[in-house]
C-alpha cells in the first residue's frame, strides 16, 4: 500500500472515530479523477456533478463498510460506478450526451481543440458503457489491471480484452472522423 | 502489481498513438469550486440527522415524547411543516430514501391533533388541514422536523405567509420544484433572510410556478447554485422577468443547458437587476430570439454575459433605461 492509501486509512478511521472533518481531505484529494470519470463516463457534467457528490455522501454514509486493506479510491469508485450506471439506465436513448464538456485551457486554437474533444467525447460514447468505462480507468487513473479488475467486478483477462476492444474501436472511430 | 499490457492485445504504434493522443487531448473536467463544500455540507447534515435520530429513538424509550413536543414548538413557531413535508415528499417521495432512509426506523408514538394546543387563528386553521393530518401522520416529515437546524431554517414569519398563498401551495405541489428544495444547494440558500422574504413575494412565487423555471430547476443542478444567489431571485420578481416566463420561447430556451449556465453566471445575473435588461427582457424580438438554440449558446459564452453586464449597468447609469420605458408606453 502506497503512502496515500495509508493516509486514506487513518482519515477514514478518524471519520469512524466521529471527526467528520477528516473526510474533507478525502474528498480534496479526489473529487476531481472521479468528476473526470464520470463526466467522461456519463457525457453530461450536469449529471456527473450529481453522481460524483452522491457517491462522495454513500460512501461517508457507508464508510464502515470500507475494506481498509483495500484503496480508497477503488472503493468509492465502485459507488461511483454504480450511480453512472444508474444514469444511464434510466437515460431515455434520445437524451443528448454531451454537455459543457469543454476542458478549461487557453483561448488560443479554442475552436479546433474543442471541435477535437468533442469528436472524441463523442467516440468514446460510441463505446460499450463496459469498454469505455476501462478505457477511462487505465488512461485516466493509476489503477492497475488487477485494481480496476477489482473495481468493475471482472476478471483481469476480461479488463486486458475489453480494453483491447475499446481501444481498438477508438481507433477506427477516430481515423473516421479524421478522414471525414 | 499487475500493470503488464499482454503484448498479443496491443494495437499497431500508430493506432496505439492515435488513440493515447485523441484520450490525453480530452484534458481535465475541472469540477465546480465549491464542489468540496457542499459535499461536507451534505455529509455533515447528515451525520447531524443521525445523531438527532438517534437521541430522539432514546428519548422515546425514557417515556418521554420528545419529538413530540419539538413538533409542537416547531409548528407554534410557523407553519413551516407544510413546506418540509413538501421538500420531504409527501406522500414520502421514493427517492428520499437515500437521504433521509434512516428516519423509517423512528419509532415515536404518533401525535394527535389534540396534542396541539395553540392560540394562533392560522395555525388553528391550517391544523384543520388534510395537510396537517398527513403530516402528523409522516414519520419522515416528523423526523425532519426534529432536526434543530430544518426547524431554525424554516422559523421565520416570511413562510407563515408564504405558506398561506395558492401560488407558492401550487408551485411546491409540482415535484420538480419539491425536488429542487430538496437539493443541497437550495437546502443551504433557505438560511439565507432574503430568499425567506423573496419566498414569500407573490411575484417569486408567480415566477416558481411558471412551468418552464419549475423543469428547469429539476433539470440543472448550475441553476439551483444560482437560485442561492440573491442577485437572481430579486431578478426573478421583475415584472419583465415574470412576462418572459410566460412565453413559450423563454421557457424551452431555459431548458437548455446554455441558458441554465447562463443564468448561473454572476455577470448575467448582476445584469438582470438592471432597468435596462429588464426592458430588453420584455421585448418580444428577443424572446423569439431566445427561442434559437445558437443565441442561447451565445448567451452562455462569459465574454458575451461580461459584455450585457458592463452595457445594462452603462445604460441604467446614462438613465437610457428609463427613458426606454417611457418610449416603451
Amino acid at each position: 500500500m502506497n503512502r496515500n492509501s495509508e493516509d486514506d486509512s487513518a482519515l477514514v478511521r478518524q471519520c469512524l472515530a466521529g471527526d467528520q472533518a477528516a473526510f474533507e481531505p478525502l474528498v480534496e484529494r479526489y473529487h476531481r479523477p472521479l468528476f473526470n470519470l464520470a463526466a467522461r463516463l456519463l457525457g453530461s457534467r450536469d449529471e456527473a456533478l450529481d453522481s460524483t457528490q452522491n457517491a462522495f455522501v454513500k460512501a461517508y454514509q457507508n464508510l464502515a463498510s470500507f475494506d481498509q486493506g483495500q484503496r480508497f479510491f477503488s472503493w468509492i469508485y465502485q459507488i461511483l460506478r454504480n450511480e453512472c450506471l444508474n444514469v444511464l439506465r434510466s437515460r431515455r436513448p434520445s437524451a443528448p450526451l454531451t454537455d459543457n464538456m469543454v476542458a478549461q485551457g487557453s483561448p488560443a486554437d479554442a475552436f479546433d481543440e474543442e471541435q477535437r474533444r468533442t469528436a472524441v467525447q463523442a467516440a468514446l460514447m460510441a463505446l460499450p458503457d463496459e469498454q469505455r468505462e476501462v478505457v477511462l480507468l487505465r488512461h485516466f487513473t493509476e489503477l492497475s489491471y488487477d485494481e480496476i479488475a477489482v473495481s468493475t467486478g471482472v476478471p483481469v483477462k476480461t479488463v486486458k480484452s475489453r480494453l483491447y476492444s475499446a481501444r481498438q474501436r477508438l481507433a477506427t472511430l477516430l481515423s473516421n472522423e479524421r478522414s471525414s | 502489481m499487475n500493470n503488464e499490457q499482454d503484448p498479443r492485445l496491443e494495437l499497431d504504434p500508430d493506432a496505439e498513438a492515435r488513440v493515447t493522443d485523441a484520450l490525453d487531448c480530452l484534458g481535465t473536467v475541472e469540477p465546480p469550486a465549491e464542489f468540496v463544500g457542499q459535499v461536507m455540507w451534505r455529509t455533515k447534515h447528515q451525520a447531524l440527522k443521525q445523531n438527532s435520530q438517534r437521541r430522539a429513538a432514546r428519548q422515546t424509550g425514557e417515556g418521554t415524547d420528545m419529538a413530540k413536543k419539538v413538533l409542537i414548538g416547531v409548528i407554534g413557531i410557523a407553519a413551516a411543516g407544510l413546506l418540509v413535508a413538501y421538500v420531504f415528499g409527501f406522500p414520502p417521495a421514493s427517492h428520499t430514501e437515500g437521504t433521509i432512509g434512516a428516519a423509517q426506523r423512528y419509532q415515536a408514538e404518533q401525535i394527535k391533533k389534540s396534542d396541539v394546543t395553540v392560540s394562533n387563528p392560522e395555525l388553528q386553521a391550517f391544523m384543520q388541514t388534510d395537510t396537517f393530518d398527513k403530516l402528523i401522520h409522516d414519520k419522515q416529515a416528523l423526523a425532519a422536523l426534529a432536526n434543530p437546524e430544518v426547524a431554525a431554517a424554516l422559523a421565520n414569519p416570511s413562510f407563515v405567509a408564504a405558506l398561506a398563498n395558492p401560488n407558492f401551495q401550487m408551485a411546491l405541489a409540482a415535484p420538480e420544484v419539491r425536488d429542487a428544495l430538496a437539493s443541497p444547494q437550495i437546502f443551504q440558500a433557505l438560511a439565507a433572510p432574503e430568499l425567506h422574504s423573496a419566498l414569500a413575494d407573490p411575484k417569486f412565487q408567480a415566477s416558481l410556478s411558471a412551468q418552464g423555471a419549475q423543469a428547469a430547476l429539476a433539470a440543472s443542478p448550475a441553476l439551483k447554485n444560482a437560485l442561492a444567489n440573491p442577485a437572481l431571485y430579486q431578478a426573478m420578481m421583475s415584472p419583465a422577468f415574470q412576462l418572459a416566463m410566460s412565453n413559450a420561447a423563454f421557457q424551452q430556451a431555459m431548458l437548455s443547458p446554455s441558458f441554465q449556465l447562463a443564468m448561473a453566471a454572476p455577470g448575467l445575473q448582476q445584469a438582470m437587476l438592471s432597468p435596462a435588461f429588464q426592458l430588453a427582457l420584455s421585448s418580444s424580438a428577443l424572446q423569439a430570439a431566445l427561442g434559437s438554440p445558437q443565441f442561447v449558446q451565445g448567451l452562455a459564452a462569459q465574454g458575451f454575459v461580461n459584455q450585457l453586464s458592463l452595457q445594462a449597468q452603462g445604460l441604467a447609469a446614462s438613465g437610457l433605461a428609463a427613458s426606454g420605458a417611457s418610449e416603451s408606453k
